[in-house]
């Protein structure tokens, strides 16, 4: 723009506008007067600073949930089988019956392994009996294959 | 200078007569333009800390309250009830013999668009640089002055008639 002193802009500088009414200024110092000052600078930054540490807290937890759950499954291990109280149960009557029994006699020791040998003497109706092989070496090679 | 104290009085003694006349582009009563300023120097006063050119933020704080109120509820029946007033409310003060003068001035201003009036308000009364023009109306600094010489080339225009002494 031009430094020259515009005619029309130097008229229009020299009038004033009309003086703000004298209220105005009272309506105003009562408004200023009854508001808490400045309170809304001190909430907001620290409302974004809260803001920020929650949102750092939520990625640090959630990075740690998903790195923990690329380790391998926990391999469950079966706990032992507990042995059957039964047979606990049974064996300690059967010792103590060969104690009481050698501790009367001998003999009565004796006819106690023997009832018991007699017991566990029975066949298992599972197992197969093997026989002895009645086949000729012959037929055994040609069943083979062998010369 | 548009503005550096930190008394909001020096500010609003400054100011107020430009404030009022800006925003009686939009606020036909004078009356109805003072409560737009009032509010609008009173949110300014409260968040000026913010503002990077303070001066700037308090006539687009006026603007923005005048549009505000220009939506309120009711607005076009107070409006129409001000402009069926049979005496004007005058924009200027000044000595009587200068009247025709200022009339004119004021009409010439008035017939401007809305966009190159506010921009002469805040050059002319306002005293603010076209840098701080262009940060209270969100508008380049070059556009800023630009509206401001097609302002005055359509004032002069308009006031061929008169003599400008």
């Amino acid at each position: 723009m031009s430094d020259a002193p515009d005619p029309l802009e130097a008229e229009l500088a020299s009038i004033r506008p009309a003086d703000a009414a004298p209220e105005l200024k009272r309506r105003v110092a009562e408004r200023l007067a009854e508001s808490p000052p400045a309170q809304p600078r001190r909430v907001w930054p620290m409302a974004v600073v809260g803001g920020l540490i929650a949102a750092c807290l939520a990625i640090g937890v959630i990075r740690w949930g998903s790195g923990r759950g690329v380790e391998p499954a926990p391999v469950v291990v079966p706990p032992p089988p507990q042995p059957a109280p039964a047979e606990v149960e049974d064996a300690a009557p059967m010792l103590l019956a060969y104690q009481r029994a050698l501790a009367r006699s001998p003999e009565e020791l004796d006819a106690l392994l023997d009832k018991e040998a007699a017991g566990s003497a029975e066949v298992n109706p599972d197992l197969v009996r093997v026989g002895p092989l009645t086949r000729s070496d012959a037929t055994l090679h040609a069943l083979l294959g062998k010369d | 200078m548009a503005g550096g104290s930190d008394q909001w009085t020096d500010w609003l003694d400054r100011h107020g007569p430009a404030l009022v006349l800006l925003a009686r582009q939009w606020v036909v009563g004078r009356a109805d333009a003072e409560d737009v300023v009032q509010e609008a120097f009173v949110r300014f006063w409260r968040s000026r800390h913010r503002a990077a050119d303070p001066a700037a933020y308090l006539y687009a704080c006026v603007k923005n309250c005048a549009l505000d109120w220009l939506r309120g509820r009711n607005r076009q029946a107070r409006r129409e009830r001000v402009a069926a007033r049979p005496e004007g409310e005058p924009f200027f003060d000044g000595p009587a013999e200068h009247g025709e003068r200022r009339a004119a001035l004021a009409a010439a201003l008035g017939a401007l668009p809305e966009a190159q009036r506010e921009v002469v308000v805040m050059k002319i009364w306002g005293g603010l640089s076209f840098p701080q023009i262009a940060a209270a109306l969100r508008i380049p600094p070059d556009t800023a002055a630009s509206r401001y010489r097609y302002a005055l080339a359509k004032m002069r225009v308009q006031l061929a008639e008169e003599p400008i002494p």
